[in-house]
């Protein structure tokens, strides 16, 4: 299955959100996911076929807009 | 160590143009990775280079190839030159990111290594993962 990181790109782009961040970390959190969702990006299972990676791929571009 | 690979839609739809053989070049790139990452390219029969690799810092391309990362591959397409086992090159390269070695790459292009104009190719910022990038 295709699995979106956007969680995990967050992450990556400010670091986990900390209680109490308040206003200021709400508003950053947004920029970010809309960063993420501007270009999700999909993770290729480790110890797919070829085949099942060719799938994915060409799964991912027939969905894409 | 698991190394993962990741794509977008922009390498999906490129990856839909090219005929199988090419897609099978992608294909073995990234099941290679995934059981051996990069750090022994003897598991390679073609070449990794960064791709500001040769060019000189003052070369506007190196700051924009280091700055994001990017690496390329040699596919074996047409074919490969030269006879040794790994670390051959070839006209078409994929291009994909590698931010700082880590344990993930995200594939870019697939291209002939040089343009009409024998201009070595470059994807251009859209087809990069920008949070990849410094």
């Amino acid at each position: 299955m295709v699995k979106m990181h956007f969680l995990m790109r967050l992450e990556q782009q400010g670091g986990p959100l900390k209680k109490g961040d308040g206003l200021v970390f709400s508003q950053i959190d947004k920029e970010r996911m809309n960063k993420a969702l501007a270009s999700p990006r999909f993770s290729i299972p480790n110890g797919a076929s070829k085949e099942e990676i060719r799938q994915l791929i060409l799964g991912v571009a027939s969905q894409s807009k | 160590m698991k190394y993962t690979v990741e794509f977008s839609e922009s390498f999906a739809k490129e990856f839909t143009r090219v005929p199988q053989e090419h897609q099978d070049a992608v294909l073995d790139f990234v099941v290679i990775y995934q059981g051996h990452g990069l750090n022994d390219q003897t598991k390679y029969p073609g070449r990794v280079s960064p791709s500001w690799h040769n060019l000189p810092v003052n070369h506007p391309n190196y700051a924009y190839t280091k700055q994001q990362h990017l690496w390329h591959y040699h596919v074996g397409l047409p074919d490969y030159a030269g006879a040794q086992l790994w670390g051959k090159t070839s006209d078409w390269v994929l291009h994909f990111q590698w931010p700082d070695r880590g344990p993930t790459v995200a594939l870019v292009d697939l291209y002939q290594h040089y343009t009409w104009d024998n201009k070595f190719y470059l994807p251009p910022k859209s087809a990069l993962s920008e949070e990849f990038g410094d």
